[in-house]
């Protein structure tokens, strides 16, 4: 029976504010996205350029906070956190007030997710070019910044959670579902895949390393993607989409099955970035599976969101709105196929490390995530600002020049990767010797792709400044309306389920049985097997009469939690918790004796940690990897393959994701010191053609010896073998080691004379030791110690 | 490259658990979903289509 009618005024203050951020931070996203693009092609944008534009004003070899190492990291979190993440704010705020019918539960945990979110971007376009990093792949901002992530993302989850419960509409809506999903797994992947020790207020070692750590980051990083970048945008989908076509979701029963198939299978798939390394085979299986699983949901999804246009075509030649947002989900189509293709091992053997991978991405970044963005832009504008849209013509120009230039960046790639690709691991002489032995060679050849790549980044660049022009203008000739719904007051005789009632429970209790059940017979001794199978099937009996005595009450309870936002959230925690525990605990609890095979890493030496530190900060694994997979091309090119024992001690791993340049996992000895030096200096001068940044600074930058003793005091808690050692001990160790290389670099006939004290000698000493292992032997693990 | 880790047997229980109740899930979401009423179904696709107003900012909340 309707109840008292009440008038809602929708707090859409919120909304505007996250949309205007959204567009803000996305322009300056696309603009570094732009600059880095520009400087894989052209090495001189990595700060020479400065000579050029000012006429040999500024005198520069290269800017250090200018670097790709430094900006890519920039332009990934910009285009993640504060682009996407502002533009999924506004419109989980939006959507979840008209949905529930209630406004945001409280205005000042509204602002203070606002401005918090803001400050911490502000704080990554700081931090990040000044080489503070984790270095873990959109991971990468220091720990202070992690610790206010988590308490601002805390402070949205009670600000939507209180909403809803509040809320005047029983039914929880699909999208619902997908914002919670988003909320309670991005909180988990965030804190798991940040637990680091701090060494001080803006650095840290995270507590997982090597093998643990590249597993961690890729259930993380991969699930960014999938629940940062695609459960929220698919629940505003879901909202955006019936709203723009003026007609309901093509099948709600669909969305269902979607959200359910999707938040189980995703949270699996992380290792298939990790296919033919070190990582253990039956991860990399069950990688690829569940990747290869994901095509069912993801294109019922897609399918559900284009199915919903069913009689609306039509609009799409005048309606800009259903233009951007049908693009959208076909690109979210293609990528959400693209992705599982590449997780087959055969095609990652080929794609891993190349820009095939970076072609795939910006398909969803670019395809995906931003023409949703610009498709509800423009639906809200009008709406939050009560007039129409400044220019059709000029939203339409945004769609064309947007298409162009995601078709142009992704072709480009799609020719630059498998090109890069197949030469790199071309071999001639039946397979004896690589038939393009020189890596730039390589290089030289996908450069005309990089060339494309930067006009197509240019044009999308293009088309979002048309966006922030027309909407700009929209807003100076409309005025800020808030959204009002009138509503009945439910009568309060529909209680939500409590968490004992959700789990206390025949269908709950009977699925229990029936799983542990399965796993007694499946894992125990013959009678203990064959005891658990007898009760598997009485079990099973008993619940289909139950089913059939009390199947309404049954229906009635599932109806029931899906109404209730508390204990949905847990079933949502536990679906997306499995996939991490079965991952991560087998590989965190494994004795790290029995993983190394037959290599064992010798830990740092105070200098060489130190050049590492530096090999961090500069983000060089941005464009180099430490990962040799099995394969004849890489072996001969890069020496034997990675073994696990190799990283054990890397707090964190340095596998990387793409071989801009070479493989370094082996380049220890390879080359002289004085090699290093130059190539740091210049790589044109040792490598001709070389798209590389020069590194000036390390030739006269001290290196930071006097953080060393607590930097090793974290090392030690985290396990790795370092011997006692006071500060004494640890800065005569560090004196050693770079005199003797300061000595080698300065020896007869070299023109080369450096201080021991500077970062281009902790560099080196970190280079020449790579692939230094010792051969396994059981028990050692312990015994090694740090000696230069 | 098959035989890169070595695993104690309990650990192998983990995929077995993952497996088992997506599966179990998964069947019981598909057998819900097809018995979902009409009523329902369509109460749940009109949420989005719900008509709304527009009031300046200046005026003051009545909630």
């Amino acid at each position: 029976m309707p109840g008292q009618k009440v008038t809602i005024e929708f707090n859409d203050r919120i909304v505007r504010q996250f949309m205007i951020a959204s567009i803000f931070w996305g322009a300056v996203g696309m603009l570094v996205g732009v600059i880095v693009a520009a400087q894989l092609g052209w090495w001189g944008m990595n700060g020479k350029f400065l000579e050029y534009i000012t006429f040999g004003l500024i005198k520069s070899e290269g800017v250090s906070f200018l670097t790709f190492g430094r900006l890519r990291p920039l332009h990934t979190n910009a285009v993640i956190f504060a682009f996407v993440g502002n533009m999924m704010f506004a419109g989980i705020y939006h959507s979840t007030q008209r949905l529930v019918k209630a406004r945001l539960a409280s205005d000042f945990l509204s602002n203070l997710h606002f401005w918090g979110w803001q400050l911490i971007i502000v704080a990554a376009a700081i931090t990040l070019p000044a080489g503070l990093t984790r270095s873990k792949e959109y991971a990468e901002l220091i720990w202070p910044i992690n610790i206010a992530v988590a308490v601002i993302w805390v402070v949205f989850a009670i600000n939507f959670f209180w909403t809803l419960a509040i809320r005047r509409e029983k039914s929880l809506y699909v999208a619902i579902w997908f914002y919670i999903a988003t909320i309670i797994t991005v909180a988990m992947l965030y804190i798991v895949n940040h637990l680091s020790i701090p060494t001080s207020l803006l650095h840290s070692y995270p507590v997982f390393g090597g093998v643990q750590d590249a597993l961690v980051q890729w259930w993380y990083g991969h699930n960014a993607v999938a629940f940062f970048l695609t459960t929220p945008i698919l629940g505003i989908m879901y909202y955006y989409m019936p709203k723009a076509a003026d007609r309901p979701v093509y099948s709600y029963r669909l969305s269902v099955v979607h959200f359910w198939s999707l938040v189980f299978l995703y949270i699996w798939a992380g290792p298939h970035h990790l296919l033919h390394t070190a990582l253990p085979e039956w991860l990399q299986s069950l990688g690829m599976l569940f990747s290869l699983m994901l095509w069912a949901p993801s294109w019922g999804g897609m399918l559900n969101g284009l199915l919903t246009l069913r009689g609306a075509w039509d609009k799409l030649r005048t309606d800009p709105v259903l233009k951007f947002l049908a693009a959208g989900v076909t690109f979210y189509g293609m990528a959400t196929f693209e992705g599982p293709l590449l997780s087959i091992k055969s095609v990652n053997s080929l794609s891993h490390y190349t820009d095939w991978t970076i072609g795939h991405v910006h398909g969803g970044a670019l395809g995906w995530n931003a023409l949703m963005a610009a498709g509800m832009f423009y639906w809200l504008t009008p709406r939050l600002w009560n007039t129409k849209l400044y220019s059709i013509n000029a939203a339409n120009m945004h769609f064309w020049l947007s298409l162009v230039g995601i078709m142009m960046y992704m072709g480009s790639m799609w020719i630059a990767g498998p090109t890069q690709g197949l030469m790199l691991g071309a071999t001639a002489e039946g397979g004896t010797i690589l038939k393009y032995p020189n890596f730039v060679e390589t290089l030289l050849e996908i450069r005309p792709m990089m060339w494309a790549r930067l006009l197509g980044g240019l044009l999308f660049l293009a088309g979002w400044i048309i966006l922030a022009w027309n909407i700009w203008m929209t807003v100076r000739r409309g005025q800020a309306v808030n959204g009002v719904m009138e509503v009945h007051e439910e009568a309060h005789d529909q209680k939500e389920v409590t968490l004992k009632q959700s789990f206390i429970n025949a269908p709950f209790l009977y699925s229990a049985g029936i799983i542990v059940l399965t796993l007694i017979w499946a894992f125990s001794p013959h009678t203990i097997s064959l005891l658990a199978l007898l009760m598997l099937a009485l079990v099973c009996i008993m619940s289909f009469v139950h089913l059939q005595v009390s199947g309404k009450t049954w229906g009635q309870w599932y109806d029931q939690l899906l109404c209730s936002w508390f204990p949905f959230t847990i079933l949502v925690f536990l679906a997306v918790a499995v996939g991490g525990v079965v991952q991560i605990v087998p590989l965190v609890t494994v004795d790290r004796d029995q993983v190394v095979e037959d290599r064992l890493q010798v830990p740092y030496t105070p200098l060489e940690l130190a050049g590492r530190d530096i090999y961090v900060r500069e983000g060089c694994y941005n464009c180099h990897s430490q990962m040799i997979r099995p394969f004849v091309g890489e072996v001969l090119r890069y020496g034997e393959y990675s073994r696990l024992g190799e990283s054990i001690y890397d707090h964190p791993y340095q596998w990387g994701s793409k071989r801009t340049g070479p493989d370094i996992a082996r380049v220890g000895g390879k080359y002289n010191h004085a090699w290093h030096y130059r190539h740091m200096e210049n790589p044109r001068s040792t490598s001709a053609d070389s798209n590389m940044p020069n590194y000036p600074w390390l030739l006269e930058a001290k290196t930071d010896s006097a953080a060393l003793p607590s930097k090793i005091r974290v090392q030690r808690i985290l396990g790795v073998p370092y011997p006692e050692m006071s500060d004494e001990q640890i800065a005569a160790l560090f004196d050693e080691q770079a005199k003797k290389i300061a000595a080698e670099l300065a020896a007869p006939g070299s023109d080369i004379f450096v201080e021991p004290d500077r970062e281009i000698v902790a560099l080196i000493a970190y280079l020449q030791q790579l692939g230094k292992s010792q051969p396994y032997t059981p028990g050692a693990a312990t015994a090694a110690a740090a000696k230069p | 490259m098959s035989e890169r880790i070595v695993f104690e047997s309990w650990q192998l229980v983990f995929p077995a658990v993952g497996i088992v109740l997506f599966m179990g899930v998964f069947l019981w979401v598909v057998f819900r979903v097809t018995r979902m009423k009409r009523p329902a179904v369509d109460h749940m696709l009109q949420l989005p289509m719900e008509q709304e107003s527009s009031r300046p900012v200046s005026h003051v909340r009545t909630e």
